[in-house]
């Protein structure tokens, strides 16, 4: 990681602004732009818990969306079926994440590079068929809807807010995380695994830990989508959300904290607005990628860090 | 010294499909010993140090006794618990990391705690660190990241990191490989004092001829996967089949 993440510091004079800004945007703008917001506020979690796997733990996996999906899933599944208080879905939400990545993550991190990558695409890919194929529990391709008022019921600027204060929450949590010992064993196993077990770590059991932390908290932010929404969908656990969310990391800045959240702010305005004019809004996300690999590999994040090295520098 | 070898060394044998890498080596360590692994390239040397760190996959034939404690076969993490530590032949820190936090890693995996979420016991970790950066001669470059210092100083922060976890045993695979001459006798020099200081068994595996006869105390001589001949420095020396395969002489 880089020396100026290293002080284990919360960053508050970025950190303070950007919520006062997300919450001031919340309360001049319409509730259409509120429901933007909210988006842009839950995949931040998710693409930021999918980071701490690619960018601490060194795994790039093809199934986050699993997570998400269960999360979702999870919420909606006892309130429709079961007929469970809200409390209880907002709770077995992210609790079903947490033991799908239990179980899961105890298989995939048996293999490294490549195979895991392939093995966690083809653990998302039997959730997402298992969401997908059982009908007369999950709904199959028409999902469960109307089990619950979307949003609450609640106006989109205050669920706007509720989402912020959560997600806020999460990610002070995050890096609370990164920042604790089992951060640094996180980073250290995921850089050199081989030097980390010869100084007595358990690579996989370290590994299993980033894997549940961050299962988890893609849970949170698939429950409160499907808060968001009304409703859950198979798609929730396909491909295309985890693509997403590996998208959004590699434009905000792999190696980079706030990369997750750069990139998802980017990733879901463009894909917001830019869909709006443009039919093949995909193409144009196609091109952003391709010039941050080949201009700037650190993202979003890295481009910004070293320009303001080069202002300190000119300044100084 | 004990009567009873630290480290013991039967029969053991690895191959990589048809390449026979170790044809039964046996070799005992006593405690205290400074030992010297030499041999021509494709010897096996590197093979023996993983096998005794429990860094072959697959695992290998024979026995290894580590304090009378059958460890054959063991994951590397149990083995570097027991109290054995190893550097890597081109050295393995984590370069992303601080050289301050590659310190931190090492006495967090060591001490345990290592999945603590509160940064407490990183506080506390903080000046053990300090101080042992200090004895390799890494202080100075504490907030820099691991990548960005020279390849000595990353020797020496590896070798610093292993000393962190208090191996009993030390395995130092090329320890000076890559480095000056002069800088070659004072990095062994540094490692030398702090394994003499802490009463650590060293089984090293080094190239430079002059190292290895200032520093050993026992040199074991490896061709094709055996243990081709074992002495004292002048023993070895004066042994003219090791001339013949390794020494170069001419006679």
């Amino acid at each position: 990681m880089r020396p100026a993440e290293s002080s284990g510091a919360v960053q508050w004079r970025l950190v303070v602004p950007a919520v006062l800004g997300a919450l001031a945007l919340l309360a001049t703008l319409g509730q259409g732009a509120a429901l933007v917001i909210t988006d842009v506020l839950i995949m931040v979690l998710f693409a930021s818990s999918l980071n701490l796997l690619t960018s601490y733990g060194g795994m790039v996996s093809f199934g986050h969306a699993a997570y998400f999906g269960l999360g979702a899933y999870g919420l909606a599944l006892p309130l429709a079926k079961l007929g469970l208080p809200l409390w209880a879905g907002l709770a077995l939400g992210p609790l079903a994440a947490a033991l799908g990545a239990l179980a899961i993550g105890a298989l995939c991190v048996r293999l490294t590079h490549i195979y895991f990558a392939m093995l966690t695409l083809a653990c998302s890919e039997i959730v997402f068929t298992i969401l997908f194929q059982a009908y007369d529990y999950t709904g199959g391709d028409t999902g469960i809807t109307k089990f619950m008022a979307p949003r609450l019921g609640l106006d989109p600027r205050l669920y706007g807010a509720l989402v912020l204060a959560i997600v806020s929450a999460c990610l002070l949590l995050l890096w609370k995380v990164v920042r604790s010992p089992i951060g640094l064993a996180i980073r250290a196993v995921g850089e050199e695994p081989h030097r980390a077990a010869a100084l007595g770590y358990s690579p996989r059991m370290v590994q299993l830990v980033a894997f549940v932390i961050a299962g988890t908290l893609a849970g949170v932010a698939g429950t409160l989508f499907a808060v968001y929404q009304g409703n859950a969908f198979p798609d929730y656990a396909g491909i295309g959300f985890t693509i997403d969310a590996l998208v959004m990391v590699v434009i905000g800045g792999l190696h980079s904290f706030a990369g997750g959240v750069y990139g998802a702010v980017i990733y879901t305005l463009l894909k917001t607005f830019v869909s709006r004019y443009v039919t093949e809004w995909e193409l144009v996300i196609g091109l952003i990628l391709l010039a941050v690999v080949l201009v700037s590999p650190a993202g979003v994040a890295g481009g910004l860090g070293r320009l303001g090295h080069a202002l300190g520098r000119r300044s100084a | 010294m004990s009567e009873t070898p630290l480290l013991v060394a039967r029969n053991i044998h690895k191959t990589y499909g048809r390449f026979v890498a170790l044809a039964g080596v046996d070799m005992a360590l006593a405690r205290g010993e400074r030992r010297a692994l030499i041999g021509p390239n494709g010897a096996g040397k590197t093979t023996l140090v993983s096998v005794i760190g429990g860094q072959q996959p697959g695992g290998a034939g024979g026995t290894v006794l580590f304090d009378g404690r059958d460890i054959s076969g063991a994951t590397p993490q149990a083995i570097a618990r027991l109290g054995i530590g190893r550097t890597f032949q081109i050295s393995r820190t984590f370069r992303k990391l601080t050289v301050l936090e590659n310190m931190l890693a090492a006495l967090l995996g060591n001490g345990g705690g290592a999945f603590a979420l509160s940064a407490r016991r990183l506080r506390e970790l903080r000046a053990p660190a300090l101080a042992m950066l200090r004895e390799v001669g890494l202080a100075e470059f504490a907030r820099e990241p691991a990548e960005a210092i020279s390849h000595g100083d990353r020797k020496r922060l590896e070798f610093g990191m292993v000393l962190a976890t208090r191996p009993r045993l030390l395995l130092l695979d090329e320890p000076t490989a890559g480095m000056g001459l002069a800088e070659r006798s004072a990095l062994m020099e540094m490692m030398v004092r702090h394994i003499a200081e802490r009463d650590i068994t060293l089984l090293f595996v080094e190239h430079d001829i002059d190292i290895v006869f200032r520093f050993a105390d026992v040199i074991t001589v490896m061709a094709r996967g055996k243990v081709f001949a074992e002495g004292t420095p002048a023993e070895i020396a004066a042994d003219r089949a090791v001339q013949d395969i390794y020494l170069g002489a001419r006679h």
